[in-house]
């Protein structure tokens, strides 16, 4: 279907290709949208919930391109909490999946992230979706949340359909071909403990300077087992802290002195220069990050 | 070939480019200047409206996905004139200064005490963390807010 | 025939009037002003610090699709400024800052008016830029204003040269010989601060029409006569073609005490036929913002082991940015806040303002009082700590007092400072140690603040009208204050014996009042309040001459009240006020007083000050202020456990008000000490460029300020006032730098305490500061006396 008759059928008018130049497409299913996208191309910017592509002016990104909405693809809504696994639909909102998680241990990390992100209208309008997909937003608290939880994405090409852990997409987004469209997220479940810790200079209302997801399982002798942490904002990527992982694996919680043993291992991280922080204060902060996501997991969040 | 808006319970039609915000549509084309601009990137909350009874930043929202959304501003939340209980409160404490902060304000939190009559003294800072406020200090703000709640229920 | 009212009749926590539509979101701010009206303008800015401009073309924007007009330095040649004119409104073909205009651009809609900046042609050749003040005044420094000595001086009497746009110098006895008595110790610090922005949330906006060869300027500002000065002036049209009207603000805090946008509009104006808006964005707000400098301070005591300080020496760099600006000004006041607090044997001070290549900065609520008061009190609690003395009571036997000399020599009137430091430890209680449960430290501080009202000419014109209410026409604007609506309309009430929602304030409009020096540096109570009650005694004079005669009493047993003209003692006698004003508009006209107000002039010790605006302040006004806060050695985070306030007020005509300026205005000050950060980069820009990276404090970093108001200090303002929306910012960096320390037991030299800033004190670098440009030997650092 060629991108003019589409709109054509959108607006229930017929219109001549030549003369129609629409400045917002608004798709209603997921394989309408992965095909305009496919056709525009570079001249297509995708709107999920507007907070980031709605500041371009402000960073001075001055250009024409068609906004795709995804506002009215009614899938991508959807938050299915199953005792095996979490789905979400890329559209839902930082609101929208804390109030959808009941405060079972495995999803506190990502009730956390989605509860304290930025201020609370962002969070009605900001989309799981953009979070993952912004590859110049270098502090979400989502990402990282996701990637301690082992979540993984579902992407619909024009092609057909693509997983991909979020691991594996975060370390390659930015070399990806344009046109894909980020539907779904599924998170594992399972009887862990999780917590998520943000850094800022304030009390509230800003993007982290640093932050630090936190999952792990606790075997049958009690020791702790699976510990998957992830590390946002500190570098321009958010990335997993295996050397932390690989040190407390194994280890009994209740003696644990986790400050110190993260301090052995901030090598890991070289801290970027920002204008909210210098970089050897978001790695001098996360021993004490990891310390206090680590005493998270043991409370409930309501 | 516009968009039809419904902005405090009237009709609008939009023939502009879709992708402009709502604040800039409010205050350029409906004069409607009651939300205010002064950070344009979401963080100051003074152009807080309510889509379908929601509150949102209306500098960040392009108007094009508002068909068939029902838009409350600053401008719809008084009835014939009249303040509603958090207006009111404001007013009684005399806490308004430059002003510019207030519009944003009076939506967080009318919404706020819409779904909590009873906020607690954290809840109500919880709630104002994305409304700036340059000139007040805010703790006469949330002391207005807090004797809200002896007087009755905030209308909608 | 002077039977003068009960002043106290002032006095009422009058609610303000213009708060329901602000609520109801119905008023029109400056920026409100649209539609299809009116053009939009905007600035072509500089992208660099520092170049030579070679061409500009700009035929491409020119033809672009609504564009109406595009104004340049051609079409305003002229320089203003303070003490020096020294600053162009467009570039001409030198850049010198981030930022800086080279061209205006109207059309009919603010994009258009983007795209054709963007289409503009620019032939740059950048220069090496001065982004420091040690870059500025090193060896061989290029100047950024070559120049520089051809500058028409507006202000004579002080030295410049080079670099050093202005000096400021106090000498007042021999320090050298208090620094070389054997029983002195000898304290010296160093201090920096960064620059601090407004964020008044209606950013700088004005709107120009062209009527009937006037230039009309609806504007956002504090200053309604000094933009129309500036106006005509860099036009080159006489003051009289310009009026200046302007409506609610929405915010100022010394912002708005310069002229800003106003001449853009005005010649774009002038150039289209048509009425022209032109507003920064916040973007533009942020990076050109006329912030409170950063400075850089170096000062030494000789301090007896009594306490005494026989001598101190202190110099101040100043940024001023690419111009001089309000800077030039402020020079003055390092004398009476860094020189200020403490009786002292002998001192000597210099401010030097230096140019940069980076936007000029400009005059932010107490200014350098601001970072003055922080400097004085680190290095007082510096000198406590070296000589073994507890910081209270050095204060104590220090602060000055009746009949004490301030820094230029001037003679201070009463006990201020003294009884209100009794009053803070009576109340709030003596400072004990404290271990926190959760590992964190704890520090509390008592610090003390000298600040001025900035006095100076007022003009106001009362009219009655026949129904008993009264027109109070000033130049006053409403800045989110409150005076305009709440302390004026209450003295014009009090002396008329109306109520004050009987008091109708005339919005500024220099067609309509007299000439005022603006609405900032708490002056707005003090000197519009003082030719407000100066036109209402001529009121009264003349209902009293008229009710004499109607009432066959003398004038001296007359009052007026309950909106009526009674015998004194005899309530409900008399006649109203209706039926006086009728008669007297029966026999010569309609009634109305007018009445001005300058700045008294208080002497400073001859020969003391030079480059001095201001040798001796008129009305000193004094704040201690009291803080606990808990540092967090890990994070470096700072929660502030109490903040305590004794405020020097002199008569508290609104105490409700000015609980709210307390309020604010400590928020304001913890943003400054502990969350406002601006780095500039070797674009010399800045870095924080909007409300996500420049951290203004929100609701979950502050608490309700405690304060006790302390009233009956000597003050010539109108019944005993003095201003109450400036003070409560001077010593909240004070107090809260001064805490740390105690905190962590480490030197705390700079503000803003970031967290990563706290660390460094933890961490004992900021005792290390040092200027090796600003010298021990305070002579050399001068151009008088080097």
């Amino acid at each position: 279907m060629q991108l003019d008759e589409f709109v054509a059928r959108d607006l229930g008018r017929v219109q001549m290709a030549e003369e129609y130049q629409p400045r917002m497409i608004s798709p209603t299913s997921v394989a309408d949208a992965a095909k305009i996208l496919s056709e525009l191309g570079e001249d297509a910017r995708i709107l999920a919930g507007g907070t980031w592509i709605m500041r371009a002016p402000i960073r001075g990104e001055v250009d024409d391109k068609v906004f795709v909405s995804l506002g009215n693809i009614e899938a991508l809504n959807d938050i299915t909490l199953g005792s095996e696994k979490l789905s979400i639909g890329a559209m839902a909102t930082h609101h929208g999946i804390a109030e959808a998680l009941d405060g079972t241990p495995d999803l506190n990390v990502l009730k956390q992230a989605a509860l304290a992100s930025a201020n609370p209208s962002i969070r009605r309008m900001a989309t799981i979706g953009g979070n993952i997909c912004t590859t110049d937003f270098l502090s979400p608290d989502l990402v990282p949340a996701l990637i301690a939880s082992d979540a993984t994405l579902t992407f619909q090409l024009d092609s057909g359909v693509d997983a991909i852990s979020i691991e594996e997409y975060i370390e390659t987004r930015a070399a990806r071909p344009v046109g894909g469209l980020l539907t779904l997220i599924q998170v594992p479940r399972g009887s862990y403990r999780s917590a998520h810790q943000r850094l800022l200079m304030r009390q509230a209302g800003e993007y982290a300077v640093a932050n630090l997801s936190m999952r792990y399982g606790v075997n049958r002798a009690g020791l702790l087992e699976g510990v998957r942490i992830a590390v946002g904002s500190v570098e321009d990527v958010p990335k997993r802290w295996w050397k932390l992982e690989r040190a407390l694996d194994g280890k009994a919680p209740p003696e644990l002195d986790i400050t110190a043993i993260a301090k052995e291992h901030l090598d890991q991280f070289s801290g970027r220069d920002g204008p909210d922080a210098p970089g050897w204060y978001r790695t001098r902060v996360l021993p004490r990050l990891a310390s206090d996501a680590f005493d998270a997991t043991t409370k409930h969040v309501h | 070939m516009g968009i039809r808006l419904k902005i405090n319970d009237e009709i609008h039609e939009f023939h502009g480019d879709p992708r402009t915000s709502l604040l800039n549509t409010l205050r350029d084309t409906f004069r409607l200047t009651g939300s205010k601009t002064p950070c344009t990137e979401g963080f100051c909350g003074a152009c807080t409206v309510f889509i379908d009874g929601e509150p949102a930043v209306a500098c960040l929202i392009a108007v094009g996905t508002l068909e068939g959304k029902k838009i409350t501003t600053i401008e719809g939340v008084a009835t014939d004139g009249q303040l509603n209980p958090v207006q009111q409160a404001f007013e009684d404490h005399d806490v308004v200064q430059c002003g510019m902060c207030f519009p944003g304000m009076v939506m967080t939190i009318t919404h706020l005490m819409k779904n909590n009559p009873k906020p607690t003294r954290d809840e109500v800072k919880s709630a104002m963390t994305g409304n700036i406020c340059r000139c007040t200090g805010y703790e006469r703000i949330v002391d207005a807010v807090m004797s809200v709640q002896a007087g009755g229920r905030v209308a909608q | 025939m002077n039977n003068h009212f009960d002043p106290k009749d002032i006095v009422m926590d009058l609610p303000r009037r213009d708060a329901r539509d602000k609520l109801l979101g119905r008023t029109k701010y400056t920026i409100d002003t649209g539609g299809s009206d009116v053009l939009h303008a905007v600035l072509l800015r500089a992208e660099v610090p520092s170049a030579d401009i070679k061409s500009i073309n700009f035929d491409k924007a020119r033809s672009m699709p609504g564009v109406k007009a595009i104004a340049t330095y051609e079409d305003a040649p002229g320089l203003h400024g303070l003490g020096i004119a020294d600053t162009p409104i467009f570039a001409h073909d030198v850049i010198r800052y981030h930022g800086e205009p080279i061209a205006a651009i109207a059309a009919t809609t603010v994009e258009q008016a983007q795209a054709a900046a963007r289409a503009v042609e620019i032939e740059l050749v950048e220069q090496d830029a001065l982004i420091t003040m040690a870059d500025a005044l090193a060896d061989g420094a290029k100047l950024v204003h070559p120049n520089w000595s051809d500058y028409q001086i507006l202000f004579e009497g002080a030295e410049r040269k080079g670099n050093i746009a202005w000096e400021a110098t106090v000498v007042r006895g021999d320090t050298d010989e208090a620094f070389a008595r054997d029983d002195v110790e000898i304290i010296e610090g160093c201090y920096s601060v960064g620059r601090q922005s407004h964020v008044p949330f209606e950013p700088r906006v004005a709107v120009a029409s062209y009527e009937d060869g006037r230039f009309h300027i609806q504007t956002s500002t504090q200053v309604p006569w000094t933009v129309r000065h500036v106006v005509a002036t860099v036009l080159g049209v006489s003051d009289s073609k310009v009026r200046v009207t302007v409506p609610a603000v929405g915010g100022g805090f010394g912002l708005k005490f310069d002229c800003s946008l106003e001449p853009y509009a005005a010649v774009l104006a002038k150039k289209t036929g048509q009425t022209v808006s032109i507003a920064n964005t916040r973007k533009e707000e942020q990076m050109t913002c006329l912030c409170r400098e950063n400075a850089e301070i170096r000062i030494r005591s000789a301090v007896t082991k009594d306490g005494e300080i026989v001598g101190r020496e202190a110099t101040v760099l100043m940024d001023a940015g690419a111009y001089g600006g309000e800077q030039v000004f402020l020079s003055t006041m390092t004398a009476h806040t860094l020189g200020g607090n403490y009786k002292l044997g002998s001192i000597k001070l210099s401010s030097l303002v230096v140019y940069t290549n980076t936007p000029p900065n400009g005059a932010f609520r107490a200014c350098n009082g601001v970072y003055n008061t922080f400097a004085l009190e680190r290095h007082t609690d510096e000198i406590c700590k070296k000589i073994g003395m507890d910081p209270i009571e050095f204060r104590k036997r220090n602060v000055v007092g009746k009949d004490d000399l301030g820094a230029t020599g001037q003679v201070f009137e009463g006990d201020v400072i003294g009884p209100m430091l009794d009053k803070a430890i009576d109340k709030y209680g003596p400072h004990e140690e404290k271990t926190l449960p959760d590992g964190r430290l704890y520090g509390r501080s008592t610090t003390v603040g000298t600040w001025f009202i900035f006095v100076g000419p007022s003009a106001a014109t009362v009219n009655l009208n026949s129904d008993g209410s009264a027109t109070l026409v000033t130049s006053g604007v409403e800045i989110g204050q409150g005076t305009m609506v709440q302390a004026l309309p209450q003295i014009v009430a009090a002396s008329l014996g109306i109520h004050p929602d009987e008091v109708i304030v005339k919005s500024a409009d220099t067609d309509a009042s007299g000439k005022d020096l603006g609405v900032g540096g708490g002056r707005t109570t003090v000197s519009i309040g003082a030719a407000s009650a100066a036109a209402c005694e001529e009121v009264r004079d003349k209902l009293f001459s008229m009710a004499s005669q109607i009432l066959q009493t003398k004038a001296e047993d007359l009052v007026l009240k309950n909106g009526r003209v009674e015998i004194q003692g005899k309530p409900g006698s008399g006649t109203s006020l209706q039926t006086v004003i009728a008669q007297c508009e029966a026999e010569f006209g309609p009634v109305s007083g007018s009445g001005s107000f300058t700045n008294p002039g208080i002497p400073a010790m001859p020969g003391c000050a030079a480059g001095h605006f201001i040798d001796a302040i008129d009305i000193p006004v004094h704040a201690v202020h009291d803080c606990e806060l808990a540092v967090d050695p890990d994070t470096g985070h700072i929660e502030i456990l109490s903040y305590r306030v004794v405020q020097d007020v002199g008569r508290a005509l609104n105490p409700r008000a000015i609980h709210s300026q307390i309020q604010g205005g400590v928020v304001q000050g913890l943003g400054y000490a502990l969350h406002e950060e601006i780095t500039i980069n070797e674009q010399g820009a800045f870095d924080q460029q909007g409300f996500e990276a420049y951290r203004v404090p929100g609701v979950l970093d502050v608490l309700p300020v405690e304060f006790e108001l302390h009233e009956g200090a000597p003050s010539c303002g109108p019944f005993g006032v003095k201003g109450a929306g400036e003070i409560p910012i001077l010593n909240v960096g004070a107090a809260v730098a001064c805490a740390v320390a105690n905190a962590t037991g480490e030197q705390v030299s700079h503000l803003p305490l970031t967290p990563p800033k706290v660390l460094n004190v933890i961490d004992g670098e900021q005792g290390k500061l040092d200027f090796p440009y600003i010298s021990s030997d305070w002579k050399s650092n001068t151009v008088r006396f080097s």
